[in-house]
């Protein structure tokens, strides 16, 4: 998630009057909670494992739930077009001779509808219960069901949610009705889904009927890739960030505002990026001694490579022991050996 | 160690533990173990690493990374719970009976729903107590259209009989399925559920009637093998979203979200018993209801009728009633009090 320039600015002011007021930050030893405005405006929730750690899943909105189902109705019709398309050709072949050509037909009828109606309401139950909580819909726009304390879900609950959905797409509309003919006849009728909507902005979680009876919600697995360090290819960077004195600790807050605005000051303008990064520079420069007409924009980049890939600093390291408590051995996984 | 030490460190593990994920999605049963303890290795890592993310100030980028990586492994790791088939005897043939035999939604429904189909169809059939009921309910147009598509009926066109058959069951089972959901909001529900009632008892009615002749001989000899589990089946799934729409009203001290769910795993199983039901019809109705007079008389319709309605009994009293020593029921919200 990145932030809008204006929250960056936000931030950035913020952990410059947190400078100014107090003389001494501290280091973040505990697990913060996430600001609570933040995760009030946020589509995200938070989720704690068995690890006994909290990490966050996006939650899911109507749109890109909907995109998914039609998917899902497609591929079950498509599917099962095909499957019958077989069965029939092959009842067709076997018993050529052995039935009246209506009745094998109306046979044939009878067990596809049949089928259909099994398919229709329960292909997301058993696809939900077989698949970890994804139908082939959900897989392809990357969403999954989880409970709504972020655990798979049971075949009770798949059955359940998916029963709902009847419910949740009520209340159904005439599409000629709704362009203005007036007639005995409805035509095409469509589901609104209104009552879902409507359920899934009153909750939290984006939860429709279906998934509160059940007690699931549906969530985003955003595919995210590992992101690099920045590096600055002007020598003065590293020059500046050698002014800055040893004992001057960054706080947590510090170093998130300064990784924000140099992830995001290539898409600045120059002016723009030195307005923002002033809030920052200035009264550091000032308390370093370092000349104030220094670039702004050049002193928060140093201040970012001297916190993330500057000296490393005395003090003793929280990854040393996870490194030991979990000892990586190099055993390499190849495709093959996965097999 | 700086943070551009730590990650080039912790860099090539998370990369592993994201190609592990993919490798165990594609076949989660079939794993290795030596890979499956890796992966769980390298999670927990991965959960360490989000943990002290903070107090190791990693960039907020590579912390949002961290939350996808370890929600993409915790999907994998927790996987979901499947149908526990060898419960399912117990379930099945127990536990079910019982709950339906003792439920309280379940008997007020059965009572509206037979009481209204029974009525209606004894004002309908003997036109004199209210004369012109079942036009006054059902309208002339659609007695006619019943009567027409039941006058053809007979020997001449078993295939398009079964397709029609194949129509029946979607029909009604849509019925059962809007009742149950509808119940939700209780109100919707019972309206669903007494029109329906209303609908179907006046049809009946109606076509028993001495003058239908033809028709009335067609209608009869379709209806009655499948009728028993048939309409059973939409007084069950009534029943069962009833319990639901309860749920949300009768607490029982429970939170009002947490008692709906709770609700909501009660009355699958008898949502689960009208859906077998529907398909046990179903399969009635193809083999037997489809069958033309000739090849097959009334009486053994009657007889396969009288046979589901012993089955339906024994199923619902003899394995539901209670016996000594089992846990209490409380009359009025069905729970069983296991002390």
């Amino acid at each position: 998630m990145r932030l809008r320039r204006a929250d960056c600015e936000g931030i950035y002011l913020m952990a410059s009057v947190n400078l100014n007021s107090q003389q001494k930050p501290t280091r973040v030893s505990s697990l913060p909670s996430p600001p609570a405005v933040a995760s009030a405006l946020d589509t995200a929730t938070r989720v704690m494992t068995p690890e006994n750690i909290a990490f966050e899943y996006q939650l899911a909105g109507p749109f890109r739930r909907i995109v998914a189902y039609v998917a899902d109705i497609l591929i079950s019709l498509v599917g099962f077009g095909i499957a019958a398309f077989a069965v029939w050709m092959g009842f067709l072949f076997l018993f050529e001779n052995t039935f009246v050509g209506d009745e094998l037909w109306g046979l044939l009828a009878f067990m596809t509808l049949v089928s259909w109606f099994l398919i229709y309401w329960f292909y997301g139950a058993v696809a939900e219960t077989y698949m970890n909580g994804q139908t082939f819909g959900k897989k392809i726009c990357g969403l999954r069901v989880m409970t709504v304390d972020g655990h798979a879900i049971d075949g009770v609950q798949a059955t359940l949610r998916n029963f709902f959905r009847l419910l949740d797409m009520a209340p159904v509309a005439s599409i000629p009705t709704m362009l203005g003919s007036v007639s005995d006849d409805f035509g095409l009728i469509t589901p609104t889904c209104l009552i879902g909507l409507i359920a899934m902005t009153i909750n939290k979680r984006y939860q429709r009927i279906g998934d509160m009876v059940a007690g699931t919600m549906v969530i985003h697995e955003e595919p995210r890739s590992f992101t690099k360090l920045a590096e600055f290819s002007d020598p003065r960077v590293a020059s500046l960030a050698e002014l800055i004195p040893p004992t001057f600790v960054v706080s947590a807050k510090l170093s998130r505002a300064i990784s924000e605005y140099v992830d995001s000051r290539a898409k600045l303008a120059p002016q723009r990026a030195n307005e923002i990064a002033v809030h920052v520079a200035q009264p550091l420069l000032q308390r370093f001694g370092i000349p104030t007409n220094t670039d702004a924009d050049l002193f928060v980049c140093a201040l970012y490579f001297r916190t993330f890939a500057g000296q490393p600093s005395d003090e003793e390291t929280a990854s040393e022991p996870v490194a030991q408590a979990f000892p990586a051995k190099t055993v390499v996984i190849t495709a093959e050996d996965a097999q | 160690m700086n943070v551009a030490q730590l990650l080039k460190k912790r860099q090539p593990q998370w990369r592993e533990l994201e190609r592990l994920c993919e490798t165990v999605s594609e076949r989660p049963n079939r794993s290795r173990t030596e890979l499956v303890s890796r992966f769980a290795s390298l999670y927990r890592a991965a959960c360490a690493d989000l943990a002290l993310a903070e107090s190791n100030q990693l960039p907020p980028a590579t912390v949002e990374y961290l939350h996808q990586l370890v929600a993409k492994a915790h999907n994998q790791l927790y996987r979901s719970e499947r149908y526990q088939y060898r419960k399912w005897y117990r379930v099945i043939f127990r536990d079910t009976p019982r709950r339906i035999f003792h439920d309280p939604c379940v008997h007020i429904v059965a009572v509206l729903f037979w009481g209204l189909f029974l009525i209606s169809a004894y004002l309908a059939y003997d036109n004199s107590v209210w004369p012109g009921f079942a036009q006054d309910i059902v309208g002339q147009e659609q007695l006619d259209a019943s009567a027409d598509m039941f006058a053809d009926f007979g020997g001449r066109d078993r295939g398009s009989n079964w397709m029609m058959f194949g129509f029946y069951i979607f029909n009604n089972a849509g019925i059962g399925l809007n009742c149950f959901v509808w119940m939700l909001f209780v109100l919707p529900g019972f309206v669903t559920l007494s029109f329906n009632s209303v609908y179907l008892g006046t049809i009946f009615g109606y076509m028993f009637r001495p003058e239908m002749g033809e028709a009335g001989d067609h209608f009869k000899n379709f209806v009655t093998a499948h009728g028993p589990f048939e309409l059973t089946a939409i007084a069950l799934s009534a029943g069962a979203g009833l319990k639901i729409g309860l749920g949300w009203l009768m607490t029982g001290g429970l939170n009002r979200l947490d008692s709906l769910q709770k609700a909501g795993r009660d009355a699958l199983p008898i949502a689960m018993t009208a859906v077998a039901l529907f398909c046990l019809a179903a399969a009635i109705e193809g083999l037997i209801s489809a069958t033309p007079e000739e090849y097959m008389p009334w009486f053994v319709k009657g007889i396969v009728a009288t046979f589901t309605s012993f089955l339906l009994t024994f199923y619902f009293v003899v394995l539901g009633f209670p016996e000594p020593g089992d846990p209490d029921v409380d009359f009025l919200t069905g729970e069983m009090n296991e002390a």
